[in-house]
């Protein structure tokens, strides 16, 4: 087997016998060496009121969405399609590519913030924070974004996340401009209309129903196309032909699900 | 001592084929617009792999989600998604 000199010393036209090439490398390296992209963030008080009036209005349940930094200050936040939970909130693919079409596409980038709420418990990253940061930093094609998560008690945790091992708290300061009464009641009325609009509240009824059969009735949130035959019931694509109608699962799932038993 | 300008010149200029057998694709992201170069021909798999995008979904200009065998034939221009999930 031939040794390179030093680790960057590939010869070009042989990369191709190399596993990973040196453009593929670049995300990599560029995590490892990455430094945190701010120590300190702005917020101006119409944000704050906006971020306050989102998780307290949702009642008990948590709330998620992105908000937007420009120049190093946190001007604004929005939410997108989800369902929400006490202790969890999921805003499906469609709903995140119907946020990422409804933004200009030149202010994409400030639309950074990664942010949710915990309700009234501790702003530490759960498991399943850790999992999204991860598939939300291939959305965003590696690069690293500021994540926060907030409570009513108005703790909260602000990170640059760069990589599941390279991650660094942010400071937040709040600005000092002047904001009415009215402003803070227009603000209030969005936000009640906002949640309104794109918010699914799971509706489970605990009391057992009288006869089995209408188990799936009663168990069955309020979210639309869960009971759609024609989609994929693992990713939701819709299904091409007659053997994946049977099958329920598009040809992509059914082999990842083969590929996984074979692996076991 | 390593020297980081050189290494991030051969990263930026290194090319593994001819010109004319590559196609462009841009993506839409959460960041905004990414470009890549590919070869003509490669499959949505191939280009997932070897872009570390195994877990998003590919959805054309149409909104039809690129299936794993759709072969990326000529210069095109996609979105990529994935849930927001938190807890
Ligand atoms: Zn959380």
């Amino acid at each position: 087997m031939k040794k390179w000199k030093n680790r960057w010393d590939s010869p070009r036209t042989e990369t191709s016998a190399i596993p990973v090439s040196l453009k593929e490398c670049k995300n990599v390296i560029y995590n490892i060496f990455a430094k945190p992209k701010y120590a300190k963030l702005n917020i101006t008080k119409r944000a704050y009121i906006k971020l306050m009036c989102y998780i307290n209005l949702i009642g008990d349940y948590e709330i998620s969405g992105f908000g937007r930094i420009q120049d190093g200050t946190i001007t604004d936040f929005k939410i997108l399609k989800q369902e929400v939970k006490p202790a969890y909130v999921e805003c499906d693919e469609d709903a995140v590519l119907e946020f990422i079409k409804s933004i200009p596409r030149e202010e994409l980038g400030e639309w950074e913030l990664d942010w949710h709420s915990h309700v009234d418990m501790g702003t530490t990253p759960s498991g399943t924070d850790w999992d999204n940061y991860k598939n939300m930093s291939a959305l965003r094609g590696y690069k690293q974004f500021p994540a926060m998560i907030v409570n009513k008690k108005q703790s909260f945790t602000l990170i640059n996340y760069i990589s599941e091992s390279n991650h660094e708290n942010i400071d937040l300061y709040i600005t000092g401009e002047d904001i009415t009464n009215s402003e803070i009641d227009e603000i209030y009325n969005f936000v009640k209309n906002d949640i309104k609009s794109n918010c699914t509240k799971t509706i489970s009824i605990q009391s057992k129903p009288a006869y089995p059969i209408y188990n799936n009735y009663w168990n069955r949130s309020n979210t639309a196309d869960e009971f759609d035959d024609c989609k994929c019931k693992s990713c939701g694509v819709p299904l091409l032909n007659s053997h994946e109608l049977t099958t329920g699962l598009c040809e992509d799932c059914e082999l990842a699900v083969a590929e996984t038993i074979g692996g076991n | 001592m390593v020297d980081f300008r050189e290494i991030n010149e051969s990263l930026e200029n290194s090319e593994e084929r001819d010109a004319e057998d590559l196609v462009k694709v841009e993506l839409i992201t959460l960041s905004g617009l990414q470009e890549y170069e590919v070869e003509e021909g490669m499959t949505i798999k191939e280009f997932k792999e070897k872009h570390n995008l195994n877990e998003v979904k590919i959805v054309n200009e149409d909104g039809d989600v690129m299936r794993n065998n759709d072969i990326i034939e000529c210069d095109s221009q996609f979105f990529i998604s994935t849930p927001k999930k938190n807890g």
